[in-house]
């Protein structure tokens, strides 16, 4: 037999031995630690996808080196689900996100499961669609027996601050993206309008005075600048998802992510081939600047600092300023465009860095107009701004004095000393105020002192967040006595 | 904070080499195999989307006539493939292209198309006639040089 021959068969033996590895890990899997119903389904697809690739290899036998390389991409889809476990992921935190999932994607056939990840970010995708694509090539089209509408995303949490639960409120960007897909026709339609003139100066500066070459180029030119700024245009959405859902709590674990950048006025974007598409992401600068000003943030915390100083007059709470971030908009941004082995790469840098602040205009007027139109998706907020400058105020209070930020009091007669549960993005928005007031204080230890002082905190925070979901979702009997419904009877009586 | 695209994107730039390579292997086993071998179903469908690539690369995105309308405003869809080589370079990187071009009298453009007629024809044959003997084996043979030199320049893992 060639040699060639002899590797091939070696390393499809491999993959084999692969396949059967994985498919014991998946049956290894203690289905009671899932922190949701959802990571079971992500389970059974991912266990149909393999032994129909197990049969289809010992059947059709496609190339090993491709079936290798697919082995280590679905190894990745095994590793979410197996990282989906409570061990890791703070419960309360899920069931809040379900229940904003639920709101949104009331109807549709789109359910979420959570995992952990190893990176210091918060990422979603669509895992169904993940594995199709891992399995194209290697297993004849559509012998994946799945349903056509079935779309489980999963939804990657940051395991390096798994306690930082502050941080929690970019998870409000993550459904964003999901949002976008599903109003991606309105979405486009909004950035058409205002892409107009961007769309005429890109073109002018790609053809003026252009070689025979250059004109050659153009069709994929103009296709791959358009890739990069579609990405743009949902990482922006994302961000207005965020901002509705979370309020100014998104504005702050944005601007924490954001520490991690040293070059926030870079735009980035990366290009691949199949699919053609990029992903690109706008500047921190840019983002924190229109998060900041979409959502009012400054205005927000003042009237915070305002009403905690009310209500505590001997605990000064100093806020830093932390929505002041006025160059965004005419700041000195660039954008870098990758790989650089790309045959355009240094065209379409030079273009886009050219059309740098007609676009940032652009995404700006783009960015209000899909916040309105977003804003129905989302739902309103139920209080006023000034309802819960006062609640975050109350929560301040409660973590100041090393309690559980759980319970906002009310106003209802009788209801006086019982109070009603913190909203899950006020609880949010108070840690991080909380957190970041400690951290840019006078009086704050950066050493074990320090280190204990922000666990104590993030335990009173995970505390609030378990407390106010139970709750909300089991109110106590003379609660639900009172509701009118006529039951008398609790949930789980 | 990573975009739904961008988690794929790894991914998606391995979907480009496994491609390429599947398409690869396929034109392999056709080309060795001499005898009245049939399909399989699987190979049937590598060689529907080599016509389908060479398709692409035959006739790249109509967004230049769409210029005098807004490029921007179509929305996200997926664009299929996005070549980030020069077409020209890649094909007249392969000797046996330019030879098999010069023997037939082929222009660069009509040798390309041509490639691309030979796979689309033996692709639709019926399913009682698509066996190895019948393949275009020349352009397979060229097909198969053109690929490889695609695939030397895409690291499986990353760009």
């Amino acid at each position: 037999m060639p040699a060639a021959d002899v590797e091939e068969t070696a390393v499809l033996k491999k993959c084999l031995v692969l396949l059967a590895k994985m498919s014991g890990r998946l049956a290894q899997i203690d289905r009671a630690q899932f922190p949701t119903d959802e990571s079971e389904a992500a389970r059974g697809l991912l266990a149909l996808g393999i032994d129909n690739l197990r049969t289809a290899s010992a059947q059709f036998k496609p190339s090993p080196y491709a079936l290798y390389r697919q082995l280590l991409v679905i190894q990745q889809l095994l590793d979410d689900v197996e990282s989906s476990s409570i061990d890791y992921i703070a419960w309360p935190v899920v069931s809040y996100i379900n229940e904003i999932w639920s709101k949104l994607f009331a109807g549709k056939p789109h359910q979420v499961f959570f995992t952990r990840w190893a990176e210091y970010n918060y990422g979603i995708y669509n895992f169904t669609e993940a594995l199709g694509r891992a399995l194209e090539g290697l297993i004849p089209s559509g012998s994946l027996a799945v349903p056509a509408d079935t779309a489980i995303y999963c939804l990657r949490l940051a395991s390096i601050e798994v306690d930082n639960i502050p941080l929690y409120a970019n998870i409000g960007h993550e459904l964003g993206h999901v949002l976008f897909h599903l109003r991606s026709k309105e979405v486009t339609a909004i950035w058409g309008r205002y892409s107009e003139s961007l769309a005429g100066l890109i073109l002018a500066k790609l053809t003026d005075n252009a070689k025979q070459a250059d004109l050659f180029a153009l069709p994929t030119r103009l296709q791959k600048i358009r890739m990069i700024l579609d990405s743009l245009v949902e990482e922006l959405t994302a961000d207005m998802v965020g901002t509705l859902l979370m309020g100014p709590s998104f504005f702050l674990s944005l601007q924490e992510v954001s520490w991690s950048s040293t070059t926030r006025d870079v735009w980035t974007a990366r290009m691949f081939v199949k699919p053609g598409f990029a992903s690109a992401y706008p500047g921190f600068n840019f983002r924190l600047g229109l998060v900041s000003s979409t959502a009012g943030v400054q205005e927000a915390f003042k009237d915070v600092e305002r009403e905690y100083a009310r209500l505590d007059p001997s605990m000064r709470m100093g806020f830093p300023d932390l929505g002041g971030t006025s160059s965004w908009a005419d700041g000195n941004d660039r954008i870098e465009v990758m790989p650089e082995s790309d045959v355009d790469q240094r065209v379409l840098q030079r273009v886009l860095n050219e059309c740098l602040p007609e676009a940032k205009k652009a995404f700006e007027g783009f960015a209000r107009e899909v916040l309105e139109l977003l804003a129905g998706d989302v739902g309103l907020p139920e209080a006023s701004a000034e309802v819960v400058s006062r609640n975050i105020a109350q929560l301040l209070v409660r973590l100041a004095h090393g309690i559980p930020p759980n319970i906002v009091p009310s106003n209802a007669p009788g209801k006086e000393l019982l109070g009603i549960p913190a909203e899950f993005s006020d609880i949010l928005q108070a840690a991080s105020l909380y957190r970041m007031s400690l951290l840019a204080g006078p009086s704050f230890k950066a050493d074990e002192s320090g280190a204990r002082k922000l666990s104590e905190i993030e335990g009173l925070v995970r505390k609030g967040l378990e407390v106010s979901y139970i709750q909300r979702t089991y109110p106590p009997r003379d609660a639900a006595e009172g509701s009118g419904d006529g039951s008398s009877e609790l949930p789980g009586d | 904070m990573m975009s739904f695209s961008t988690q794929l994107a790894s991914r998606a730039h391995a979907a480009w080499w496994t491609h390429l390579e599947v398409m690869n292997h396929t034109l392999g086993k056709v080309l060795s195999r001499s005898g009245d071998e049939p399909l399989n179903e699987l190979e049937l469908e590598h060689l529907e989307s080599l016509a389908a690539l060479l398709r692409a690369l035959h006739a790249p995105a109509a967004e230049a006539g769409e210029s005098s309308r807004n490029f921007l405003a179509k929305g996200n869809g997926d664009q299929g493939l996005v070549p980030d080589f020069s077409v020209k370079e890649r094909f007249s990187d392969s000797p046996k292209f330019r030879k098999w071009r010069k023997a037939q009298g082929h222009s660069f453009e009509d040798g390309v198309k041509r490639l691309m007629e030979a796979t689309t024809e033996y692709s639709s044959l019926p399913k009682e006639e698509l066996l190895t003997r019948n393949a275009p084996r020349d352009e397979f043979s060229v097909l198969k040089e053109v690929i490889e030199g695609l695939l030397a320049r895409t690291d499986p893992l990353y760009h």
